[in-house]
């Protein structure tokens, strides 16, 4: 039977999604939790959340903050460090810890049945840390180390030069996490402790699990083994200053470098805006799929980049948006003259079929977001992280349909600066100084692969 | 284990496509997984890369699509989409909401069986520049970035399947013609050289129907012949320096050893977990926490359908000689094979593996690529069963039994700082 493929299925929609059941939980302490209980498999995703970050390292001492996260479980209660992670991988779980600008995660995956001895081992974690000198010196050792193989990437200068200069760089919430090479010489382990004591307690900590178990025991297991650690210390978070708003440019020259970085974008909002909807329907019109304007044009029709996209990130209290692409090196500055046209483009029009299209992804796509343990967790963590209304997951399809033309248009202008641009190049320069200087910066300048300016400005 | 064993059905149509149907319905998410019998492995000598470009290709339209549209149908349902290449196989995956499953089949069949009226020279140019820029991106404007090409290039003999890298080399990549595309897609895409997997949120006969309907009219060329390999182990060993834009000094191990299922395989995984798997990791102990002279080591066997192999990798810290880490490295082997494993260790390593069977299960588009993967190399797609009972079945004395594989030929390759480069 021959069938008539000219003309694509017709689909008629009517598949419901339940939003799986939000619960707070509060210890017995009163540190406050999200918790979504999925029983599909038997296994539990757990983060204690703690405001402590790298915009915490002081003058001098950056590096710290991602030290002590290193440091933590390098040993503690008694238990060295080969001991502690012996006894995790003999339950077949796993304890991560990260920190970023403002956060400090702990997070256990673990089957249910161990998640009682996961969490106990992380009270140790948290509540008795070691931080021998031994490990100190090795560790500290590997993060210099680490900061020589990072020159040699230049997807990561690119990333970096960008965060910093974005923010401005004076302002930590741009800062490298990992530190600068010549404060983290001068750390001693002593700083680590401090750093412990001053800014890892129960009072500045939340936690987010997805998983098996039910609400009771959860909250069971959050009052014997994490309600109750480190001290309780009234430090101010440190003041942001946001660079002064210019168009400006940086690079970072690498020599017969067949590809350029390009990291474009400026600061814009924050997390709990009420345009974060407008903003979300405007990207994935400008960059935010495969489809988008910016790929489509950079890939698919001219075969610049492998790849580009754009996207809004976000500290607690600010964000900003971003562009990212790797181009021929020959391609650059066309490259670069393109994505700025599409930059203006996307203020100036933006189809009814565009619209839909992008609302319908975004409306269709939120289901699949609460399919593992990973995003169910994930999910909650953005709810605590922006302090965002329990509601937050119920009134989202309805918002993003609100959106209109306007808005999205509206999104972009305000959003996006080309005012207050910075540009981001790590390439061969000989490919395309001598043609930015026509794209009208109020600054241009060169940097090392540290991100430090090559002149003084 | 009970959540291991799922519930499903295989069936062929008439043309020699098999399809794999598992549903599971706690999400309205359906995914359709696709995979080509033919990867890098089927690449001619002067065309290597040839099966990944292709699967660039496959997204530029076809007959009823549109360039562009297979990825605007799929993202405006909401949907996400990828493809793969490996030595072995292509896959193709649509993880869609539950409604649209019929407009990834139509998508899906239309460029298995309408995929050249669609082939331009227009795409084509288009796709060469942009893989040309994936390989720039990922391999030689990457630090290390030419790791692979290097090691399956001295471990493979060129008439090895394995001998070339996937993306294929600039040369080649930048030579293709339409003539060879279209070749490769008569060659290789045909319904009998596939299995599609159909998993999640479906209602089981109208699935079926579906599937008729889209792939039941496909005619099948004449059967691809067996790749008639050359896959012999190396007679001597092999040593490269790349000097390359890195600061910090690797090494990479590598010795021949199985194709994929075969039994040493566990024993062989759980060889490298005992070495590098965590802190508590033999090697990871002496080379990064004892005597710290590496940044980081990882042990891990790959194996295909025509070869594995066992690698042993380490970044020096500045300063640090590669020749007194290779010699730790091989001295702790020796070590291993000669003297007792411990009961902790191995439990350490299977409680660790059975822990990630569960946690794998999590997601759809991972369960559909395991029931192909299974399919593909086993026959039979519920496999997690079987696989992990294999892992399960390792003992101490398995593990040392893999001796055998450390005390033949091998490939020391190493990448030095350019700077380092004593040109003659």
């Amino acid at each position: 039977m021959m069938i008539d493929r000219a003309t694509p299925p017709q689909i008629i929609e009517h598949a419901k999604f339940h939003l799986p059941e939000i619960q707070q939980i509060i210890s017995a302490r009163g540190m406050k939790g999200l918790f979504i209980q999925k029983a599909k498999l038997p296994m539990v995703q757990f983060t204690l959340i703690v405001s402590t970050g790298c915009i915490l390292d002081e003058e001098g001492k950056s590096g710290l903050a991602n030290l002590t996260a290193i440091l933590i479980d390098e040993g503690a209660g008694g238990l060295s460090a080969l001991e502690l992670n012996n006894r995790f991988e003999l339950l077949g779980s796993s304890i991560q810890i990260s920190i970023n600008h403002e956060f400090m995660y702990f997070t256990i995956l673990s089957l249910e049945e161990k998640f009682e001895e996961s969490i106990s081992l992380l009270s140790k974690i948290l509540t008795e840390p070691h931080f021998e000198q031994t490990e100190f010196l090795r560790e500290k050792s590997k993060v210099l180390a680490q900061l020589l193989q990072i020159k040699d990437e230049p997807d990561t200068i690119a990333d970096r030069v960008f965060e910093e200069q974005v923010f401005g760089a004076h302002n930590k919430l741009g800062h490298f996490n990992l530190g600068k090479e010549k404060d983290i010489e001068l750390l001693s382990n002593e700083d680590v402790k401090n750093f412990y004591h001053s800014f890892i307690s129960f009072g500045r900590s939340g936690f987010v699990c997805a998983g098996s178990l039910n609400a009771n025991d959860l909250k069971k297991f959050i009052d014997q083994y994490v309600d109750s650690f480190g001290e309780e210390k009234n430090v101010a978070n440190p003041m942001f200053l946001v660079p002064a708003k210019k168009r400006r440019l940086f690079y970072v020259h690498k020599t017969d470098a067949q590809q350029t970085e390009i990291r474009i974008g400026n600061l814009s909002g924050k997390r709990s805006d009420s345009d974060f909807y407008a903003k979300a329907v405007m990207n994935t019109i400008l960059g935010g799929q495969f489809n988008s304007r910016i790929n489509f044009k950079l890939r698919e029709t001219k075969g610049f980049t492998y790849g580009a996209n754009s996207y809004f990130a976000y500290r607690k209290e600010i964000g900003y948006f971003s562009l990212t692409t790797s181009v021929q090196s020959e391609h650059t500055v066309e490259a670069v003259q393109d994505i700025f046209s599409e930059l203006k483009q996307i203020k100036e029009t933006i189809s009814a079929d565009e619209l839909e299209a992008a609302k319908l992804s975004i409306i269709r796509r939120f289901p699949s977001n609460f399919e593992t343990y990973y995003q169910l967790a994930s999910g909650l963590n953005t709810l605590y992280t922006y302090d965002l209304q329990p509601s937050y997951f119920d009134e989202y399809l309805s918002k993003v349909q609100a959106v209109t033309i306007d808005d999205a248009l509206t999104a972009a202008k305000e959003n996006i600066k080309e005012d207050e641009m910075v540009v981001v190049l790590v390439g061969d320069k000989t490919q395309f100084i001598n043609q930015v200087n026509e794209f009208g910066f109020d600054e241009i300048m060169e940097m090392n692969e540290n991100g430090e300016p090559l002149i003084s400005p | 284990m009970k959540i291991l064993s799922l519930d499903y059905q295989k069936y062929s149509l008439h043309n020699g496509l098999e399809v794999i149907l598992y549903p599971e319905t706690s999400l309205p998410i359906t995914v359709v997984n696709l995979w080509y019998n033919v990867g890098s492995s089927r690449d001619s000598k002067r065309k290597t890369g040839l099966a990944h470009l292709f699967e660039h290709m496959m997204f530029q339209g076809s007959r009823h699509v549109k360039k562009g549209e297979h990825f605007k149908f799929i993202q405006d349902s909401g949907g996400t989409l990828n493809a793969s290449t490996s030595f072995d196989v292509t896959n193709y995956f649509e993880k869609i909401p539950s409604d649209f499953l019929e407009t990834a089949l139509w998508l899906e069949s239309d460029r298995m069986g309408f995929f050249l009226e669609a082939l331009t020279d227009e795409t084509l140019a288009n796709q060469i520049e942009v893989v040309k820029n994936e390989r720039l991106e990922r391999y030689d404007n990457q630090p290390y970035g030419l790791t692979w090409e290097k090691v399956f290039g001295l471990l493979y003999k060129e008439t090895h399947p394995y001998h070339a890298p996937t993306i294929g080399y600039m040369k080649d990549i930048l030579s293709y013609n339409q003539k060879d595309v279209g070749e490769f897609f008569n060659t290789y895409y045909q319904p009998r050289n596939a299995s599609v997997v159909i998993a999640g949120d479906f209602e089981i006969e109208q699935t079926k129907d579906l599937i008729e309907k889209y792939f039941g009219e496909m005619k099948s060329a004449k059967e691809v012949s067996p790749l008639l390999t050359d896959a012999k182990n190396l007679l001597e060993s092999k040593s490269e320096i790349v000097y390359d834009a890195v600061s910090l000094e690797k090494i990479l191990l590598v010795w021949n050893t199985e194709k994929i299922f075969h039994e040493n395989n566990f024993a062989l995984d759980i060889l490298s977990d005992i070495l590098t798997g965590s802190k508590n990791g033999r090697l990871y102990n002496i080379l990064v926490l004892q005597r710290e002279l590496a940044l980081q080591v990882s042990a891990f066997q790959f194996s295909g359908k025509y070869g594995g192999f066992f690698c042993v990798t380490a970044t020096a810290k500045p300063g640090k000689s590669l020749d007194e880490i290779k010699k730790i490295i091989l001295a702790e082997l020796d070590h291993l094979f000669k003297n007792e494993i411990t009961s902790e260790e191995l439990t350490r390593a299977k409680n660790g593996i059975k822990a990630n069977f569960i946690y794998s299960m999590q997601s759809l588009d991972s369960v559909a690529n395991h029931l192909n993967h299974y399919n593909f190399y086993l026959g039979e797609p519920n496999s997690f069963s079987f696989e992990l009972s294999l892992y399960e079945k390792v003992e101490k004395e398995s593990v040392k039994q893999c001796a055998l594989y450390f005390d033949k030929p091998y490939v020391d390759l190493r990448f030095v700082p350019k700077e380092k480069e004593v040109k003659l």
